[in-house]
């Protein structure tokens, strides 16, 4: 059970990394704020 | 760099569960304040929209600057809990003025203002998009340009997709209000006028937030 919480962590960091890229190569999103982009990501 | 405190918290506690490296918490942190956010404004926003009768007409004011938005950017506020009343407000007043609009203006009214809300539109992303903040900084001179592409190649589909509804008469004009107030409004937030009204919400006194720095524990 412990094991599949931790895969489960796991696919939850690879969904946000993918969705990081993704808003990052984008101009923004819905809303009127936006974070910080982290430098990695910046381009 | 600094995120609100739960993103700080969630993206820590996920580096320390997974073979995840130190350099990913900031992208982590980053990643859960976009999703948190992106739902919560469109909660609140189809929230109020339910409230006020008007769901059918947030939800497309909500697509049209989406698609619009996505590639050309615009005007941010600098607080999240100000931009999320301000994403909160802002589509269900736009759903509720369509559908007040469509009550009373005739369907050849309807075609100008339309046709001029497109023009508008055409005229803001050709000669302003993308605009991009000092948080999202658009550092290439191609992504620039692809992105400004993107955008008009985008306000074409939803004149395409307006004009279907338009001449076959799919839904009622009401829809068709919505989309052209949210191209305007996607104009206007690339105007320096944009950038001014969201200055001064900004300026507008609430309670600070709570942030927490890179690599420091410590509550700001």
């Amino acid at each position: 059970m412990r094991a599949m919480f931790y895969r489960l962590l796991g696919f939850a960091v690879a969904g946000l990394v993918f969705l990081a890229s993704v808003s990052s190569a984008s101009a923004c999103l819905f809303g009127h704020y936006q974070p910080k982009v982290p430098e990695s990501l910046q381009k | 760099m600094s995120y609100l405190f739960y993103s700080t918290k969630i993206a820590r506690y996920l580096v320390r569960n997974t073979n995840v490296s130190n350099e990913k918490e900031e992208v982590l942190a980053y990643a859960i304040e976009v999703i948190s956010f992106n739902f919560l404004n469109i909660g609140m926003s189809l929230l109020i929209g339910y409230i006020l009768g008007v769901v059918p007409g947030t939800m497309v004011c909500l697509l049209t600057v989406f698609a619009i938005r996505i590639f050309a950017g615009g005007a941010h506020s600098e607080s999240a809990w100000r931009c999320a009343a301000i994403t909160a407000l802002i589509y269900p007043i736009m759903g509720l003025l369509a559908s007040k609009t469509a009550s009373m203006f005739t369907l050849l009214k309807t075609d100008i203002f339309i046709t001029f809300s497109f023009l508008i539109g055409f005229l803001a992303l050709f000669f302003l998009a993308p605009v991009d903040t000092p948080n999202a900084p658009i550092i290439s001179s191609t992504r620039r340009n692809r992105l400004k592409l993107m955008s008009l190649v985008s306000l074409v589909i939803i004149g395409t997709a307006a004009l279907i509804i338009r001449f076959n008469q799919l839904v009622s004009t009401e829809l068709l209000y919505c989309i052209a107030f949210g191209v305007i409004w996607s104009s206007l937030v690339l105007t320096p006028i944009g950038h001014k009204l969201f200055i001064a919400f900004d300026r507008l006194k609430i309670k600070k937030e709570r942030r927490y720095k890179s690599n420091e524990s410590n509550v700001l």
